[in-house]
């Protein structure tokens, strides 16, 4: 999301060794996360269609399809939000985006990606803490641990904070949270 | 509740993305109130976990599939052929065009591109001004989420626990008068502007068009027949819409190719995501408000301004076309609409009726600076310089904004397909 103030995204920069070695492990967890949103995703809709297939032709429904969809549905959100800052995709109001551009006030960018960041710290250790609190609930069709539906939000944390890292090691502060449609001709994400 | 707000509102001007605004907020409350943060947690996963919000994936995936077999250029070769021989039939065929396009999609952004991308070209090189063009892309462009199937609609009900289908069928007549009043702003300017008409009317070119175009146009059929027998759950006939849309751009069209199905679910996947996952910080965010009774509150101090609905509307309307300028729709709506459901319900107000109310609003929001989604779009997509585009903007939102009255105080335009249907 834009506003009339468009933040303007820097181009990368060339990085050096550590900062490669950063972005080889960000590349590696970027093809995960794709190679997963799409098997997920196929995985999802093939089963709603069969279910309704197995439901209301062969009338044999397919009891268990419907929580194996919703926890394959809430990783796929998860981590699809997690990817998403890669694409520059999430939605924001850069409302004062024009005046973080100027360099007396660029330092706001910065204060924006330390809370922005420290936000998705602690929303990861909340995502822990929950994990811990549900260990031995079960779901109740698959009698699965919970854990495997409900540690989808920390494993896309700690995701979106190495997209975070690598962002800023490769470009700077503006480019973080900057939305394609603020700059277009800088929408190329890493 | 004022510290939330507070706190949500400084982490959104920090330029923070929405998500990480109201879960960030949240957690401040949470942690100032001395609750375990792991409840924010639980409370951000558990709403996601919800079988009928699959249906934004998979009716998205449908849109996509549509789009990508190149339906929009069918559709509006079919729409050309019944309007184009009408003063400016080129811009009313951008509006019909929408009006089919709503009727796939599903997504304001994704029909905005789609004809930005093909009508502003053709627009100008029929002697329309650009601005003019992008424009009239932006605008017509809001009837996406109003004509189903609609993402916005989805969520709306999840939201507010209607009937899916009943909201699906109450988007239709409105759908249609915000076509007609695009069509009537349209047809004034280029009366106004001596705007070109195409060759006269042929039934010979219509016959070839819909032929073309039949498949794209049973989609919405498909939905609302799934609707209508009663027996589908929403998410189900999202499922047999995406089923639908590849088989017919796969096998039918063939313009849809097995290598595309990669792309095309992963950004999908990723589209829903960032919806979705707003809807997942926003559930503590509502839970927080629900502890400190805000829609009680609000619905008692509301009563003591006064006790006729027609005036609730009003300043509803006014509230939220304010609120449209500065912030996101997903955002307005899922904050507000915990909010007002009590309030609505305490005047009579029928919550079905309110949410074609409430997206016509939120739509006429996407239009209108600073923080206007398909302004951005069409200026994006057709390289208009946003000034440009703003300084023709006028007919069009005055036209959208009667419509919106119109809604407002004829319930029945809204209420009488759904009831109909039912009875």
């Amino acid at each position: 999301m834009g506003s009339l103030g468009r933040a303007v995204v820097p181009p990368a920069r060339a990085p050096g060794p550590l900062a490669r070695a950063l972005v080889r492990a960000d590349d590696a967890a970027a093809k995960v996360e794709d190679a997963f949103l799409i098997a997920a995703h196929a995985v999802i809709a093939l089963l709603v269609v069969a279910a309704v297939g197995f439901r209301y032709v062969l009338h044999d429904p397919l009891t268990w399809s419907q929580e194996f969809i919703v926890g394959l549905f809430t990783w796929l959100i998860f981590i699809g939000a997690a990817a998403a800052i890669r694409s520059r995709m999430h939605i924001r109001i850069d409302a004062l985006g024009a005046v973080f551009a100027r360099p007396s006030w660029s330092f706001m960018n910065w204060v924006g990606v330390v809370v922005g960041t420290l936000i998705v710290a602690a929303l990861l250790w909340a995502g822990l803490l929950n994990a811990s609190d549900i260990r031995g609930v079960q779901t109740p069709m698959l009698d699965v641990a919970q854990v495997w539906f409900d540690g989808a939000l920390p494993v896309a944390l700690a995701l979106l904070l190495l997209h975070i890292v690598r962002i800023l090691v490769e470009r700077d502060a503006a480019a973080v949270f900057a939305s394609q449609l603020e700059n277009l001709d800088a929408a190329a994400g890493p | 509740m004022i510290f939330l707000f507070i706190a949500f509102t400084a982490l959104l001007l920090l330029g923070l993305p929405i998500f990480l605004a109201m879960a960030g907020s949240a957690m401040a409350v949470v942690a100032w109130d001395g609750i375990p943060l792991g409840v924010v947690a639980q409370r951000v996963i558990s709403g996601v976990q919800s079988f009928p919000l699959l249906a934004v994936l998979l009716f998205t995936l449908a849109g996509s599939l549509m789009n990508e077999s190149g339906i929009s250029d069918r559709l509006f070769a079919f729409t050309r052929a019944i309007v184009g021989h009408i003063r400016g039939g080129l811009a009313q065929t951008a509006v019909i065009g929408n009006v089919f396009l709503a009727g796939i999609s599903g997504s304001s952004v994704a029909d905005c591109a789609a004809t930005a991308r093909v009508f502003v070209p053709q627009l100008t090189r029929a002697g329309y001004g650009q601005g003019f063009a992008a424009a009239l892309s932006a605008s017509v462009a809001t009837l996406g989420p109003i004509i189903p199937p609609s993402i916005l609609m989805v969520i709306y009900a999840w939201q507010a626990n209607i009937s899916l289908g009943d909201l699906f069928w109450a988007g239709v007549i409105p759908g249609l008068v915000m076509a007609v009043a695009l069509m009537i702003a349209t047809g004034i300017v280029a009366a106004r502007r001596g705007y070109p008409k195409d060759d006269a009317f042929s039934v010979a070119r219509l016959w070839a068009a819909f032929k073309h175009a039949i498949w794209a146009l049973l989609m919405p059929v498909l939905i609302l027949s799934g609707f209508r027998a009663g027996v589908f759950t929403a998410t189900e006939i999202a499922g047999v819409a995406a089923l639908y849309a590849l088989i017919v751009g796969k096998f039918i069209y063939r313009t849809l190719h097995w290598s595309a199905l990669p792309r095309i679910l992963l950004a999908t996947a990723k589209e829903t995501a960032v919806i979705l996952v707003i809807v997942g910080a926003a559930a503590p965010f509502s839970w927080i408000l629900g502890i400190e009774e805000a829609p009680r509150l609000i619905a008692e101090a509301v009563k003591q301004l006064t006790s006729e609905p027609w005036v609730i509307l009003l300043l509803l309307n006014v509230v939220l076309l304010i609120l449209g300028m500065v912030m996101e729709t997903i955002a307005i709506m899922i904050i507000l609409v915990p909010i007002l459901i009590p309030l609505l319900t305490t005047f009579g107000i029928d919550l079905t009726h309110f949410g074609i109310v409430l997206l016509v609003n939120l739509v006429i929001g996407q239009l209108t600076p600073p923080v206007g989604v398909l302004l951005f779009v069409s200026s994006s997509v057709s390289r208009t310089p946003l000034a440009m585009l703003l300084r023709e903007m006028t007919p069009f939102l005055v036209a959208l904004i009667a419509t919106l009255m119109m809604l407002t105080y004829l319930p029945s335009l809204s209420l009488w397909l759904p009831r109909a249907l039912n009875h």
